[in-house]
């Protein structure tokens, strides 16, 4: 594909096969079995920052998105655990899933940032 | 009225300004690539913040309770995640100044097939998208406004085509900064007032708590499995959005980029308060029997009224903004797929600046012809939103920006792969298990098709001796 893409990215087939497999688990989990469906989703959420790395890797960047993932996830789990308590579980939605990450992510991002890719 | 006539003098001075500014089809499409990380994070939210912001969420808030925050809830994720897959090479690839539009951003990723579609898409997702908003200003008119539904529409929908025809992106982008400006200002301050008109967000809550406990809880009255797909389709969606990605075109350079989520962040974090403010505070008012619903959409009206004129006033603007910086956006969207794309994928020239502005106002007028003229119509055109785009467009563009093995005939494959599901699985929606979204459903097919036919052909490339390629 050199010629469409002439500052091309590179050849990641990490990046295919573990698309692949998120949409292949997720049509399966949604009609056959949607107790697999929150994991599944979770999952896809906190994995697509990840497609940075085809571009461009770095020991900060993977703990960037570790961190960014482990933040989500808590937010989500935390969630689900809450599911039955009236307040709580609101409350956890909000503070936790919501207004927690909010400046975290952004400032995260800024933290891994490159003026150039690699 | 006076706010539609204020809407009219500002579209017009604007448009005057625009039709100099705007020369040549980089200042047109791209804005001229000026934007700074400010103007292009606000004008980005604006675009991506419709009118259902500001009366279907909290709508659904009431359906529903908290189960709705699963929409908005990847709002602290979103910003980022679209700079690190999206934004970061849609900059480099913008670099070199031959990409102005998404479906030539398609074209450097997969080539002219997927470019052709790509303009399909958007052109059928635009002009029913703004059907859609065409349809939600007449509403909005009657509701905020006091003002014949038709008539608040067709001003609307004018102001808009006026100054987006004559002025391009480089009129929208300012237009849907200063409407960004405005639709986070009052959806703060609408919700700090809603929640103060119900004695406040605890005293809201333990309302609920003892008269609708159904709604709260993590899920309220929503199936995990359902509250885990909207949480997946508006977070990865984002990457799908034309209006979301034809804002990285805007900007002026890279380093943009390093605070441009915490912008976008900060704006959509407060404009989003409104679901919730309103959406809380309105709901246990119905609980204590100070509001009545016929309708769950009712509640921000209504809730709003009983707040007074000035509260229907602004909510009224706001979401007149909400649905202008959205429509503008499409709006150009389109214009740039008929005028640029489709010419281009059958190996054309390209029209200019002249021929777009025409488009504008032909797209214009057939979306808001189409919006007024049934309600079944719009029904059915409100299906190729957020879900559409997401189907049809997610898999080549999140993929094809990370992975160097697209092909051509795979990504337009995809596309239209991801397209049919999901306008099929909408057609049968209430009969669809809880948790299979139609727009993640196209585009997890889309995926498994763009990987497999690519993979295929590059197997078939590789085996044709190198001499007959």
């Amino acid at each position: 594909m050199a010629d469409h893409y002439p500052h091309g990215p590179c050849g990641h087939w990490r990046a295919a096969h573990g698309a692949c497999v998120l949409a292949a688990a997720y049509l399966l989990a949604a009609l056959w079995a949607p107790v697999l469906v929150p994991a599944v989703c979770a999952a896809a959420a906190v994995s697509a920052p990840a497609l940075v790395l085809a571009r461009r890797s770095s020991r900060r960047l993977v703990r960037t998105l570790l961190a960014v993932a482990v933040l989500v996830l808590v937010g989500l789990a935390g969630a689900a655990l809450l599911a039955e308590e009236r307040e709580g579980g609101v409350l956890w939605l909000v503070v936790a899933g919501f207004l927690a990450p909010l400046p975290v992510v952004p400032w995260l991002y800024a933290c891994s940032f490159e003026e150039e890719d690699r | 009225m006076t706010i539609l006539l204020l809407l009219a003098l500002v579209a017009a001075i604007l448009a005057a300004w625009g039709s100099v500014a705007s020369r040549n089809p980089t200042d047109y499409f791209a804005a001229g690539r000026r934007g700074g990380v400010w103007l292009v994070g606000v004008a980005g939210t604006a675009a991506g913040v419709s009118a259902f912001t500001f009366v279907g969420g909290p709508g659904l808030f009431a359906l529903v309770g908290a189960g709705s925050l699963w929409m908005i809830l990847s709002a602290p994720l979103t910003g980022a995640l679209q700079c690190w897959v999206a934004g970061e090479p849609i900059v480099r690839l913008a670099r070199g100044g031959a990409i102005l539009t998404v479906p030539e951003l398609v074209a450097a990723c997969a080539g002219r097939p997927a470019q052709a579609v790509a303009a399909l898409v958007i052109v059928v997702g635009s002009v029913a998208s703004l059907a859609v908003q065409t349809k939600a200003a007449a509403v909005l008119g009657e509701v905020f406004l006091g003002v014949e539904g038709t008539l608040a529409a067709l001003v609307a929908m004018s102001a808009t085509a006026l100054y987006t025809a004559l002025g391009g992106m480089r009129a929208g982008l300012v237009a849907d900064a200063v409407q960004g400006g405005v639709m986070a200002v009052v959806a703060a301050g609408l919700a700090a007032w809603a929640l103060a008109a119900a004695g406040g967000p605890a005293a809201a809550l333990h309302t609920l708590s003892a008269h609708r406990p159904e709604l709260l809880g993590s899920f309220g009255a929503v199936p995990p499995a359902q509250a885990f797909a909207w949480y997946a389709l508006f977070c990865l969606g984002t990457l799908a959005q034309p209006h979301y990605l034809q804002k990285f075109l805007f900007l002026s350079d890279r380093s943009q980029l390093r605070w441009l989520p915490a912008v976008l962040t900060g704006a959509l974090a407060t404009t989003l308060t409104v679901w919730l403010g309103v959406g809380l505070a309105g709901s246990a008012l119905v609980a204590r029997g100070q509001l009545e619903l016929t309708h769950p959409d009712d509640l921000a009206p209504r809730l709003v009224a009983l707040l007074g004129p000035w509260a229907v006033a602004l909510a009224g603007t706001a979401a007149l903004a909400a649905l202008m910086s959205t429509s503008a956006s499409f709006l150009n969207l389109a214009a740039a797929a008929v005028t640029r794309d489709l010419p281009a994928s059958l190996g054309w020239a390209p029209r200019g600046v002249a021929a777009a502005r025409l488009a504008t106002l032909l797209v214009v007028a057939t979306a808001t012809a189409l919006g007024l003229a049934s309600d079944r119509a719009v029904a059915m055109l409100g299906l190729l939103g957020w879900g559409f785009f997401t189907a049809a467009l997610l898999p080549t563009v999140a993929l094809g920006l990370a992975w160097d093995s697209v092909r051509p005939v795979a990504a337009a494959t995809a596309m239209a792969a991801g397209a049919i599901v999901d306008l099929s699985l909408e057609a049968v929606r209430p009969a669809l298990p809880r948790g299979l979204e139609p727009g993640l459903a196209g585009a997890a097919v889309g995926t498994l098709v763009l990987v497999g036919l690519s993979l295929l052909a590059n197997r078939t490339a590789r085996a044709v001796p190198r001499g007959r390629r």
